[in-house]
């Protein structure tokens, strides 16, 4: 490698952020070989990895990680198709939305876990009580953001097309619609690691359930093999971290021009 | 063609405009001029039909206004926030044809006077060929392809007559600020006012931009005859831009006075301001938005119009 090349690499934020994991792993390394730490009672870095590749071939944990995801891809679709609609009525409607926010406020903080056994009553059915409560979850980011998206609508920007002769709801298709997008959007991506969290939590938590959060409970309980644990939780953040870099991606993509504008606003006098 | 008549709008106790009666003949191009504060984009705004007034009319071609009315224009001072960023110059452009069509007006009747110019005449016979097309096809998505394809026309043609020809397909914030202006005035002439309301166009650009987007106006204004009105704090414009000067007094607004500007066309930034006429206009309309007495004595033969601006 050249020593440009090298810098390019080295200088760039996945560069340096891979360095980070590389020291972090060393040390770890060094530290159980030196013996500081038992080997019982914390496994190798290298057992670890050794682990981690052995899941991929594991079925039953690949079978868990689809499981997983299904509950997952279906809970957004929910909480996409409520939280967004009813964004852009309450970002609408002030009146409404002044009733409700004391009523969002006092919600949103409940540990979404909790509601397990109350929405089990309720549901009568493991998987599509995971489902709900992952949306229970879910749904305050992507409302919040959009009712604000929503409320931050440029007053000229409405004006401009109304003095064009178009009425209310061509305005609100396209001006609020296409403002306030990027907004919900952000929400969107938030909402999507909160809801795998929180899914793979409640299935650790509630009985019944498939999925990650189930499969971690059976290796605790079964083999108690702590390097498999570890391995299933690096499995884990990996899939947190490839969610919301699909998302992020997704938004660049889709939002060019609200990131545009966001930076050049700071070099235009 | 416009009248306005003892317009009247209140916030609440503070009255931004008091009884203010004015009138536009056709293809008049008015200059309202007044101190910030004087309710100058209130009035506006009440003669687009964004705001009904507290009391008092305004009436467009012998209607009252009650709302907006058709074939109405606004350019307002912040392009930024007027021009929508998600969509590419050409389609901010082709957004009001959207709400034309829809209202049912019938384009074809709307030509009339504007045939004048060529680019218009390119544009009608564009159109004509594409809707006798659209006749033909019976589909109904063919149909819409056909009329996205005559709004892009028109679109382009009103780019092409700002100088913007190749920047159909760019985005305004590639665009540096007058050129986004420029985007935002191809949009009002592309739905073919009958009358444009300009609302301080050109207070967010640069001077040497400002000279170029008042000749622009100048320009279009003598091709296409327009009824225009407008809003401005710089006398300077007000004088140059203008058939006409509106002066207003500080909050509430209400007219000072009129004056009549018959500087010659075509005006030209350098040699019409030259002119004695020039600098005298500019100082009686200076004195009326200031509120201050003309000197007894009669101003000296040349009078550099700094000495204005320092006056207390």
């Amino acid at each position: 490698m050249t020593s440009t090349a090298w810098r390019a690499v080295s200088e760039s934020r996945a560069g340096r952020g891979a360095a980070g994991l590389v020291i972090l792993f060393g040390a770890a390394q060094l530290a159980l070989w030196a013996g500081r730490v038992s080997p019982a009672a914390f496994p190798l870095p290298t057992t670890v990895l050794g682990s981690a590749a052995g899941l991929v071939r594991n079925g039953a944990f690949v079978a868990s990680v689809g499981d997983t995801m299904l509950v997952w891809a279906q809970a957004m679709a929910i909480t996409v198709a409520i939280a967004v609609p009813v964004g852009l009525l309450l970002g609408t409607l002030s009146g409404a939305e002044r009733a409700l926010a004391p009523l969002i406020e006092f919600l949103r903080p409940f540990p979404a876990v909790v509601l397990i056994p109350l929405v089990l009553l309720i549901v009568q059915d493991d998987t599509r009580t995971e489902v709900v409560i992952v949306v229970y979850a879910a749904i305050w980011p992507v409302l919040i953001n959009t009712v604000y998206g929503v409320r931050g609508v440029d007053q000229l920007a409405r004006e401009t097309l109304r003095s064009f002769g178009f009425g209310p709801l061509s305005i609100a298709r396209r001006v609020s619609l296409p403002s306030a997008a990027p907004f919900a959007a952000t929400g969107v991506r938030i909402a999507g690691s909160i809801a795998f969290v929180v899914a793979v939590a409640a299935e650790l938590v509630g009985t019944g359930m498939n999925g990650i959060g189930a499969f971690t409970a059976s290796q605790e309980s079964g083999t108690g093999d702590m390097a498999i644990l570890i391995a299933v939780a690096v499995w884990s953040g990996l899939i947190g971290l490839a969610i919301n870099a699909v998302f992020a991606g997704a938004e660049r993509v889709a939002f060019r021009w609200h990131f545009a504008l966001a930076t050049s606003t700071r070099e235009l006098p | 063609m416009l009248e306005v008549t003892s317009l009247t709008r209140a916030f609440g106790n503070h009255l931004a405009i008091a009884d203010i009666s004015m009138q536009v003949a056709e293809g008049e191009l008015v200059t309202i001029v007044g101190p910030s504060g004087c309710g100058k984009s209130t009035l506006l705004r009440c003669v687009a039909g964004l705001l009904p007034p507290t009391s008092g009319q305004v009436v467009l071609n012998g209607v009252p206004v009650t709302r907006v009315p058709d074939r109405l224009a606004v350019v307002f001072q912040d392009y930024s926030r007027s021009l929508y960023p998600w969509l590419s110059v050409a389609a901010n452009v082709a957004l009001p044809l959207l709400a034309a069509t829809r209202r049912g007006s019938d384009r074809g009747s709307r030509r009339g006077r504007a045939v004048r110019d060529p680019a218009v005449r390119d544009r009608a016979a564009s159109q004509r060929a594409v809707s006798q097309r659209a006749v033909s096809q019976r589909a109904v998505s063919q149909r819409a392809v056909s009329q996205r394809a005559a709004r892009r026309a028109v679109a382009l043609a009103a780019l092409e007559s700002v100088g913007l020809g190749g920047f159909a397909d760019r985005y305004p914030w590639q665009l540096s600020g007058g050129m986004q202006q420029r985007v935002a005035i191809a949009r009002a002439l592309a739905c073919e006012p009958v009358l444009l309301l300009m609302d301080e166009p050109f207070g967010a650009v640069d001077a040497q931009t400002r000279e170029d987007l008042e000749d622009l106006l100048l320009r279009v204004q003598a091709e296409r005859h327009i009824t225009t009105l407008l809003v401005t704090h710089d006398i300077d414009e007000s004088v140059y831009a203008g058939d006409r000067v509106i002066v207003l007094t500080r909050g509430p607004g209400r007219v000072r006075a009129e004056v009549a500007v018959d500087l010659p066309a075509p005006r030209d930034q350098i040699t019409t301001k030259e002119r004695r006429e020039f600098a005298r206009l500019r100082a009686e309309v200076s004195r009326l938005v200031r509120g201050t007495p003309a000197p007894a004595s009669a101003p000296p033969e040349i009078s550099p119009p700094e000495i204005f601006q320092q006056a207390p």
